[in-house]
């Protein structure tokens, strides 16, 4: 039997939090008031990530330097990439 | 103050990394095999004061070094900066001082030194370890060595004085039956100039010969190739000159016109025997390997057309040309019985790949069955919207079976970009082949450099090791055991400070 990583363990976990039949949780931000909660979401306090059940924690978003990466990227040409980044 | 906004500065995973690193017991995926007892060596790294033009060679960025220390089934992860006379320079100054590749004409006037290129040197291009030292290389200067445990810099070596060369080459090649390491250094006495200088090392450290030729012109000499007879080194396609230096100009750039030399010479001659065999016009940055086949000589090298380097422009002005610059497996056969001065040259296959092909070692200079490399395979996934689009990535390790042109491979992931891999054997006695492959890969959407330990049997993934961060690209990488270098079990001493009574 395979073992199972610590990181697969985690993803599961999320997965197993997210689909879960949870009381009302909110999509909408912390604005939104408790009675429009829905869904389980990934927030972040004080820059440590967390599973927000309340709806009034701040949302996460992805770290801007994947955005950073694809749009940086989209902008070179295969040349040019191989010029400034030979070794990447 | 450093600033690297300028020039359509690099972002995302290739925005500047200026740090040192450690990491004790890394996050590890799937299971580091037991045996594995040594370290994983990598030197490359990049600017840490900008360039001063945008033209210049990325081979110009500052040395790195960082290893993946693995003992029982544990890994620690080091990385620091090679501290060189060029990086130490630049930090007290607090800027960039040094001129564009290779060219000590176009550095700050207090670190010229026209008459000692070396001292500019960058040292980030391979790891070597011998006779129980670690050493960085670059092949403008001599090597650095290196504290294998805490990579410390530990300044350069010229072999007690009997290492005469000014520069030393990043592809020294050990033999496997006699340990002696062959090294040697092209303008090996200063800039531009065409002598080239071969010592052979014993296991011990010594140098025991020494052979000076000329080479036909000036050019990158940067690999060679050992048989147990000979020593062969390929000369191509690129050009220099102190007139290209002084008028500002990177120290290479591209002749289409050049011929291809191969030099062959007795590793126990003086050198009067070399031979230059002549054949059109190719780039050979990296060698495979090579032996002897009664009076011919089998060379075995990932060989392009022409420039494979789009930052080296051509002499002629022309533009770079991707399709020149690819590179395919290919075997010269060199007869020295024959008076011509001609070879054999055949493609062994048509696919593209990577010029940075390993081989077990212990088959070094002998004859040999498998090559080890990666490739771009186009028909594996590619997640474009997590890692950006127009990439190319080298997505693939393979093996190729010189026997029966068999190909074995083992994909990534599809937001991976591989580098240069090592090959590891199972045991000292394990026939070749049997062991596994060593390598990092930049993981562009998690951000992270990941290596993986995948078995070179299969081709199957064995683990994978986490860094929580993105890490310096290499350049060269290479595989060291604990046999090989003194190498400490525990990543620091049992706390010895003071103990609260």
């Amino acid at each position: 039997m395979s073992k199972l990583s610590r990181r697969q363990f985690l993803g599961g976990v999320s997965v197993a939090v997210v689909i879960a039949p949870l009381p009302a949780v909110t999509l909408a931000g912390p604005s939104a008031s408790f009675s429009q909660v829905q869904y389980a979401a990934r927030a972040v306090h004080q820059q440590l990530s967390f599973i927000d059940l309340s709806g009034h924690a701040g949302r996460y978003t992805a770290p801007a330097g994947n955005h950073s990466t694809r749009a940086y990227r989209a902008g070179l040409s295969e040349e040019e990439f191989l010029r400034k980044h030979w070794f990447s | 103050m450093v600033d690297f906004t300028k020039g359509g500065p690099a972002s995302g995973y290739f925005a500047p990394l200026r740090y040192e690193a450690d990491v004790y017991d890394c996050e590890v995926e799937g299971v580091i095999p037991r045996e594995l007892d040594g370290a994983f060596y990598r030197v490359g790294g990049e600017y840490f004061y900008p360039p001063i033009r945008e033209d210049d060679s990325p081979f110009s960025i500052d040395g790195f070094i960082s290893s993946f220390r693995f003992k029982n089934g544990i890994v620690d992860f080091k990385a620091r900066w090679i501290k060189t006379p060029r990086f130490l320079n630049n930090l007290a100054a607090r800027k960039q001082l040094y001129g564009v590749y290779r060219n000590p004409f176009t550095h700050d006037p207090s670190v010229q030194h026209l008459d000692k290129p070396y001292l500019g040197t960058v040292m980030n291009t391979a790891p070597i370890a011998h006779h129980g030292k670690l050493y960085a290389l670059k092949e403008d200067a001599q090597p650095f060595e290196m504290d294998p445990n805490t990579l410390e810099t530990l300044g350069p070596w010229n072999f007690n004085g009997a290492y005469k060369a000014q520069t030393f080459s990043a592809h020294p090649k050990v033999d496997p039956v006699t340990g002696d390491m062959i090294c040697y250094g092209y303008e090996a006495t200063g800039l531009c100039t065409d002598d080239l200088w071969i010592y052979t090392v014993s296991p011990k450290g010594k140098v025991k010969h020494e052979i000076r030729i000329k080479v036909p012109y000036v050019s990158t000499l940067h690999d060679m190739v050992l048989t147990q007879k000979y020593l062969i080194f390929p000369v191509y396609g690129y050009v220099t000159s102190i007139e290209r230096l002084k008028a500002g100009h990177l120290h290479w750039a591209w002749d289409q016109t050049k011929p291809t030399y191969w030099g062959i010479l007795r590793r126990d001659g003086d050198g009067k025997d070399v031979r230059w065999f002549k054949g059109p016009t190719s780039s050979v940055m990296h060698t495979i390997n090579a032996y002897d086949e009664g009076d011919k000589v089998i060379v075995d090298a990932p060989i392009s057309d022409g420039n494979p380097f789009p930052f080296f422009p051509s002499v002629d002005g022309s533009p770079w040309s991707p399709k020149l610059a690819q590179h395919t497996l290919r075997r010269l056969t060199f007869d020295m019985s024959s008076k011509a001065d001609t070879y054999q040259e055949k493609i062994l296959d048509p696919q593209d790949v990577v010029d940075l092909a390993r081989v077990d070692d212990r088959f070094l200079s002998l004859p040999y069955k498998y090559v080890y490399s990666m490739m771009a395979d186009p028909t594996k996934p590619y997640d474009a919207a997590r890692a950006g689009a127009n990439n190319r990535v080298v997505n693939t390790y393979f093996r190729y079976d010189l026997s029966n042109g068999q190909w074995l491979k083992y994909f990534v992931g599809d937001v991976h970009n591989l580098q240069e891999l090592s090959f590891i054997p199972r045991s000292a006695t394990a026939p070749e082949g049997d062991g596994w492959l060593i390598g990092t890969a930049s993981n562009y959407a998690e951000m992270r450099t990941e290596l993986v330990i995948v078995d070179a049997l299969t081709m199957q993934e064995q683990a994978r090791v986490i860094l929580p961060f993105r890490m310096t690209p290499q350049v060269h990488a290479r595989w060291y055991s604990a046999q090989e270098l003194p190498l400490t079990d525990k990543p620091m001493p049992p706390y010895k400070g003071r103990v609260q009574s």
